[in-house]
Formats: structure tokens, sequence, C-alpha cells
């Protein structure tokens, strides 16, 4: 069985992405664009490369004020609603996923393909529930080796050896 | 033209090929069996097995694994209740029923045949029809490019998603990270950072890979796993007809079949209403239109099969507008545009002049691939109800491995991969605030024609931004953008979209 999570259930979801994108199209029209992309070439004979992106940028915020607007809409026709109770086991279990995904990157390049991946299987899938840890080293183990193999020598591809050549 | 068919022909009867073609099916069920993982996921991850072969057999281990995924995602409707990718999910109302009586073989093979049917009638639209639809796309300028674009993106994108606007703020994210990188006219460096990997801008790969796997990926792990075990339990009949189609009840629901083809075919050439859609469509049109209307949704055969033969009937046809136009339909076509620009193709006309023995590749694998479905399909059986059990924890880290390897496999960079964790986490933000994903995607990929067409005919024009009505078909595709708009717009209000 398995139990759904709803962060965004008691807030409003529309006025949040509507401000996000209002603000997201404010930072680029008067900071990135004009930082990021330079106008090489002048032309009198029609747009140049800050064109399109500023044309972006301002059908973005556009329609995230509309986003907005619908969103305070929906706030003030809101019945009062019960705080919606997360779990949080949920939120730690995301956070730990999230973070887990990034150490294994940032280990590849040290500890090498074979190392960390062999690694992150074994917590990763016991935090996802494998509960015998002899069998869960033996996926880790079978899963890597298989892995591996089929890139480097079926495919061809080489992966990350890490400082230590693994 | 005789010479690329005779090309096309050879590079297709090659042992690989049909390696290759075997291989992507048998994978492509494989992975549509199992919940939570659909085709357009595993074409992201299973794409860079691609990157030293010969653009053919890619495409022909790409095909497989959509034109088995598709039908892959019924097998778990089907047995667990639980539909594999979104089209099967009409499959799911008769399918599961009749499950429960016993009748899960019956279902499955009726699922199979359905699918197959389904497939081969949209082949055969596709190669009536995609050669006319590429030279009439020969005679469009910039601006009717341009115009084309800009009325597929509109549609993809007020068409999905909840909600207009989310839809179109999806399409203009997707347009805006398509302009990193350099100019598509004068070659300006834009939004670089300083990072000289970005100079480029974001490859295609690692951004599919992190929006359609990793975002997944983080869905799942976030959810409370209290059992292992699903909650149906199979139980399979041992009367033999329980366990066969037989012959009287395939023609009973040939009708329904052929009328649910053409309704896939029909919806699959259109942009933005993929497969799910051609299946609810047909099936509800088998329910109106048979004698035993009153018992669907309780476990009648037809419902299955007007369901799968209509969400099959997508595959072929969703392959027109990508050939001849360059314009992705779906999700699954536009993960499929990424894979074949990786391969050095670009889909349109031109590829009718340039690569015309790939295209008639194309068409022969598509065509093959129905038969391979069926045979793959009769033999595999036995291992659905295996696959359908296979937990999570087995799943999910393997996915992720295989999109670390896959994304670094591109360049040799760990910059892809940190790219693709940042639209993982792009995608899993969108999922939770129920952004749609495809508008984006399609956007990102259709972003740099779109900008180049526009600014060619205006660089045609003198900055004359007129020239975009001075040319009749790129007022037609215009008037069509506001006519569809309107149209979905008044759907949405009145609740039918």
């Amino acid at each position: 069985m398995v139990v759904e999570v709803d962060y965004f259930g008691s807030m409003p979801r529309q006025f949040l992405t509507g401000m996000f994108f209002v603000c997201f199209s404010l930072l680029n029209l008067f900071w990135f664009i004009p930082d990021q992309v330079p106008v090489l070439v002048i032309t009198d004979t029609g747009p140049t490369p800050v064109t399109f992106p500023i044309f972006i940028c301002m059908a973005m915020m556009f329609l995230g004020i509309i986003l907005v607007v619908l969103g305070a809409k929906e706030l003030k026709e809101r019945q009062p609603k019960k705080a919606v109770a997360i779990e949080q086991t949920s939120r730690i279990r995301l956070f730990v996923s999230i973070v887990s995904m990034f150490i294994y990157v940032l280990t590849t390049e040290y500890l090498g393909f074979r190392v960390s991946t062999f690694l992150f299987l074994l917590f990763f899938s016991r935090m996802l529930g494998y509960q015998k840890y002899l069998q869960a080293i033996s996926f880790s183990v079978l899963s890597t080796a298989c892995i591996y193999a089929v890139f480097t020598y079926l495919i061809q591809i080489p992966l990350p050896r890490g400082v230590i050549g693994w | 033209m005789y010479a690329d068919i005779v090309s096309g022909f050879f590079q297709f009867i090659h042992p690989f090929t049909f390696f290759c073609l075997f291989s992507g099916t048998l994978a492509g069920v494989i992975i549509g069996v199992l919940p939570g993982l659909g085709p357009t996921m595993a074409i992201a991850i299973l794409v860079p097995l691609t990157f030293n072969m010969m653009p053919l057999p890619a495409m022909a281990f790409l095909l497989g694994i959509y034109v088995g995924g598709i039908f892959g995602g019924s097998v778990s409707a089907i047995l667990i209740n639980t539909p594999g990718t979104p089209a099967a999910a009409a499959t799911l109302l008769d399918g599961y029923p009749l499950s429960r009586q016993g009748k899960a073989k019956k279902a499955l093979k009726m699922a199979l045949y359905a699918s197959v049917f389904g497939n081969t009638f949209s082949v055969c639209i596709l190669v009536l029809i995609t050669g006319t639809l590429a030279s009439i796309a020969l005679k469009f300028g910039p601006p009717e490019y341009a115009a084309l674009i800009l009325f597929s993106l509109t549609v993809i994108g007020a068409l999905t998603g909840k909600s207009l606007v989310t839809g179109l703020l999806s399409g203009f994210l997707g347009l805006f990270l398509a302009t990193f990188g350099p100019d598509p006219v004068d070659g300006s460096p834009r939004f670089s950072f300083g990072i000289m990997e970005l100079g480029d801008g974001f490859n295609i790969l690692p951004m599919m890979i992190g929006l359609f796997a990793i975002s997944e990926v983080l869905m799942k792990a976030e959810k409370k796993i209290t059992s292992f075990k699903n909650s149906a339990t199979l139980s399979f009949s041992d009367k033999p007809e329980d366990n066969r189609v037989s012959w009287k009840e395939f023609k009973e629901s040939l009708r329904s079949m052929f009328r649910s083809s053409a309704i896939g075919a029909f919806v699959g050439a259109l942009p933005g209403l993929g497969s799910g859609t051609a299946a609810f469509l047909s099936y509800g049109f088998a329910a109106r239109g048979s004698k035993n209307r009153k018992n669907f949704g309780k476990g009648v055969l037809e419902g299955v099969a007007a369901a799968e033969s209509g969400n099959n009937a997508v595959c072929g046809s969703a392959m027109i507008p990508l050939l001849a136009l360059s314009i992705p339909g779906d999700l699954v076509t536009a993960v499929l545009l990424g894979a074949l620009m990786i391969h050095g193709l670009t889909p349109g006309p031109l590829l009718f002049q340039t690569h015309m023995d790939v295209v008639y590749g194309i068409y022969m694998t598509l065509a093959l691939s129905s038969i391979v479905l069926l045979f793959i399909g009769l033999l595999s059986f036995k291992f659905f109800g295996f696959l359908t059990k296979m937990p999570r924890y087995v799943i999910f880290p393997i996915v992720v491995v295989l999109c670390f390897a896959g994304s670094y496999g591109l360049k040799n960079s760990l910059f892809d991969v940190y790219c693709m964790f940042f639209f993982g986490l792009i995608g899993y933000i969108m999922l939770k605030v129920e952004f749609p994903q495809v508008p984006l995607m399609i956007a990102f990929i259709l972003g740099p024609m779109l900008e180049s067409q526009m600014r060619q005919a205006l660089l045609i024009s003198r900055g004359d931004y007129s020239i975009f009505i001075h040319s009749p078909i790129a007022v037609g595709f215009l008037i069509l953008t506001f006519i569809s708009m309107f149209f979905i717009v008044y759907g949405k209000r009145k609740g039918k979209l």
C-alpha cells in the first residue's frame, strides 16, 4: 500500500506559482538578460539576440500575473480548511533521497563509478525498504557489475574511474 | 526513390537492426509492465545504449521500446489494477474486472491482438500520409514554419495540464531554457553564467532524463510504502475458454477495433492529445456503439480491444507530424525527436530528401514491430505476474544509476549529471504543483527552431512583422491557432477538456 503525500494541500498553489514566475521574469528582464546576453551586432533590420528572451519573459510575467490574480481570488473564496498534517518521515525520505543522489555524483569523481554506485545502491535500496542486509548487498554488487559491464564493454561508454582508478 | 527503398530495406534486414528491434520491444514490454515506469521514461533512460549505433538500428531499438511500452502498460492495468501508462487507464475499466473473473489471460491476449491491430493500422496511415505532408511542407518558408510551430506549441500548451495558463507558462519556460547557449543567428553566447559547459546550452538528454525519470523516482521515494505486496491476488481460471480469445470473440470486437484504430490514428496525428485521450475516446465510442453497452465496465472483452487498439494506433500516426514537419505531437515523440537529434538526424521535410533510406527503414521497422510485439507478447505471458510484483526498492535505485550513466555517457561530463539532477528537482516540483511537463519539453525542442525561423523571416522582411500576414499558409496557421485557443478555452470552461 502506498500513502500519497501532498505538501501543498493547504497552500494556494496558483498564487505561489504565479508569484514565482513574476519574480523570475523580473529577475531575467532586469538582471540576467542585460548581464548575460551581449548584443554584438546591432541592426535596424530585425530582432537581436535579446529580443526573443525578452518577449518570452514578458509573456511569462503576464501569465504569472494572471495566476496570481486567479490564486488570490481562489484564496478569498476558499473556506478555511483544517491544516493538513504532513508526515514528517516523507519529508525526511525526500530530503535524504535528494542528498544521497547529490553525494553519489559528488563521490563518483573521487571513488569512481563502481564503488560509489555500490554504496549508493546499498543505501538507497535500504532506504526504500530492502530489509535484508545480505540480499541488499548482493543486489548492489550484481547491479553495479551488470550496469558497468553493459556501459563499458557492450556499448563502450567509459564511466568515471575516480582518483583511485575504480 | 527506388534506390532509397532498396537502401532502407538492406539496412532494415540487417541482423543487428532485427536484434535492436527485438530487444527494444522486449525492454519496452518489461518496463511498461513495471508499475511506475512507462515508455517515456524507458526511452529517456535507454537512449544512451544507442549512442554508438547507426541511426536505423538506434531508431529500431527506440521504436521497439515505444510500441512495447504502450502494450506493457496495459498488462499491469489488467493484472493489478494499476495502469503502467496513462494510456492504459481505459484498458483497466474492463481489463481488471475480467482479471477478477479469472480471465486475465483472455484479457491480456485480447489486449495484445488489439495492440498489434491498432499499431499495424496506424503504420499504414503513416506510410500513406507522411510523404505527401512532407512534400507540402517543403514549400514552407520561415514565416510558414514559424506560424506552424507557434500553432503546435499553443495547442500543446493549452491542452495539457489542468489549466490553460499553467500549460502556456510551462511552454514559455521551455522556450526560455532553449535560449541558453549560442544565438541561432549570429552565435552570440547567451546565459552561460561563466560556466564553460553551459556555453552550448542545456543538453537535451540530461534534461529529459531528469524531468521524466528522476522526478518520478523522487515522487515514489517520498511515498510511504507500508506493504510490498500488491493488493490484488491473481487467479487464473482452469477452463481453456477463459484463457484464450476465440475467433468468434475476436470477430465481435473487430468493428470496435477498426473504429478505435481510426480514432487513435486521427488523435495521434494531432498535437497535444496523445494516447490517453485516444484510448478513452475509443472506449467511449465502443461503449456507445456496442450491443453489449450495459456490461461495459464490468468485464467486456470489446472494451479492452477498443481501448488497446485506440492507444496503440497513436504510435504510428504520432510519427506523421514528427517525421514530416519535425513537430512532436506528444511526450514520447518529443523524447524520440530528442533521440533522433542526438543521432544527427533532424526530422522534417528535408529528411525526406537527404535521408530517405532512414525514413523507409523507419516505416519497415514500425511495420515489423507489430509482429515482434505479437511474438514477444505471446511468449512472455508467464512472466507478467512476476514483473508486476517487482518491488520499488529494486527498480528505482537501478533507474537512478542508469540515469547517471546515461547522462554522463553523452559527453563524459559530470556537469551533465548535475544538470540531470537539477532538472529532476524541477520536474519533481512541477509534478507537485501540478504543472505540466509536456509543453516544457516540446517547447525546449522546438524553441531554437521557432526563434531561428522567426528571425530569418524578419531578416527577409527587414524587420517588418507584417511578413507573417502576407503568406496565406502562415495566416491559415495563425487563424487555426486562434480558433483552437477559443475552443480549448470554451471547452475548459465547460469542463469538457
